[in-house]
């Protein structure tokens, strides 16, 4: 690909995760809707000029630091009671008479039109594909790509982050337990000693950020471990 | 978010960078529904402004409401954290 293509290429990128953002806010007023999505182009406007991706997958870096659509549209209805959640796995529905909707999908039904849809996705690629060559075909835990021979058109799940780290729950472990713990979530940890008649000494007191913080970069835990009794 | 906005306006990506390098923030895209629903409240104003590059940017300012909002935000955190630091120094020492 030669510069121009590779140009091209993120700007498809960037609109496609305008189109997810804005399909993930269909919830809201159109206006509100817009507004977000206006804001939001900008800002990734912005990034690309402070720091110009190099390639696809540092063009996916910074997609994956604006955000999950999801996640932005989570706070975007937050508090606002007729935008309730619903998860959102597949396009919007058209419209349907008001009176029979007002019920949440279920998890199994959403779960469900997910694996139809991707069923529909590849068999309309191996379709396709069956025109001109094979398609390429690779799948991995957190996406699947089609790239068809010619025109290449790749088909993924693309905002899913490179790492998700959900902070284990370290209050009394060992020092060792925990740093054992935390290597295992690809977190470091940092020692902090502090005296306590109530904890026996290299047993860990507190942790910041508490158990359950979800970052999407490997970070460091400080931890507080008793040192025992002062005297 | 409020406190960012304390000396002055700024616009959404300043405040997003500053956020993020402070490592407040994960999601940068997260921080417009915010600023918009402060802008709801009222406790937020907004101007367009044209940039030397690029397209008019979203300046963001406190208002009145804003301002008092801050004040007791902050009155507030500082009761908060003192009396939690008074328990964790003084629950180790006894």
């Amino acid at each position: 690909m030669n510069g121009v293509e590779i140009a091209n290429d993120m700007d498809a990128m960037v609109n496609r995760y305008l189109e997810e953002l804005s399909t993930a806010l269909h919830r809201l007023p159109g206006s509100r809707r817009d507004q977000l999505v206006d804001e939001i182009r900008q800002h990734i406007t912005l990034m690309r000029a402070e720091r110009p991706p190099v390639d696809r997958s540092d063009m996916e870096a910074l997609l994956n630091r604006v955000g999950l659509p999801e996640d932005i549209a989570a706070v975007a209805m937050e508090g606002d009671d007729e935008l309730a959640p619903v998860p959102l796995t597949v396009p919007p529905p058209p419209p349907t008479p008001p009176a029979t909707r007002g019920r949440q999908l279920s998890r199994r039904t959403t779960a469900l039109i997910a694996a139809a849809a991707l069923v529909v996705v590849v068999l309309s690629v191996w379709a396709l594909s069956r025109r001109d060559g094979g398609p390429v075909f690779a799948s991995s835990a957190d996406r699947i790509a089609f790239t068809l021979p010619g025109q290449p058109l790749v088909l993924q799940r693309p905002f899913v982050p490179a790492v998700r780290i959900v902070v284990p729950d370290l209050i009394g472990m060992s020092q060792a337990q925990a740093e054992a713990a935390d290597a295992a979530s690809d977190l470091t940890t940092d020692v902090v000693k502090t005296p306590s008649s109530s904890v026996p000494a290299g047993q860990v007191v507190a942790q910041s950020p508490v158990a359950g913080s979800i970052f999407l970069r490997p970070a460091t835990i400080t931890i507080t471990v008793s040192s025992g009794p002062t005297s | 978010m409020l406190a960012l906005l304390r000396d002055g306006e700024r616009y959404g990506f300043e405040l997003v960078k500053e956020l993020s390098d402070a490592e407040l923030v994960t999601s940068e895209g997260t921080i417009y529904p915010l600023l918009a629903r402060l802008r709801q409240d009222g406790s937020v104003d907004t101007t367009w402004k044209e940039s030397t590059q690029g397209p008019p940017r979203r300046y963001y300012k406190l208002t009145t409401e804003g301002k008092s909002a801050l004040e007791f935000f902050t009155a507030e955190w500082k009761r908060f954290s003192g009396a939690v630091n008074g328990i964790l120094e003084s629950g180790g020492a006894r």
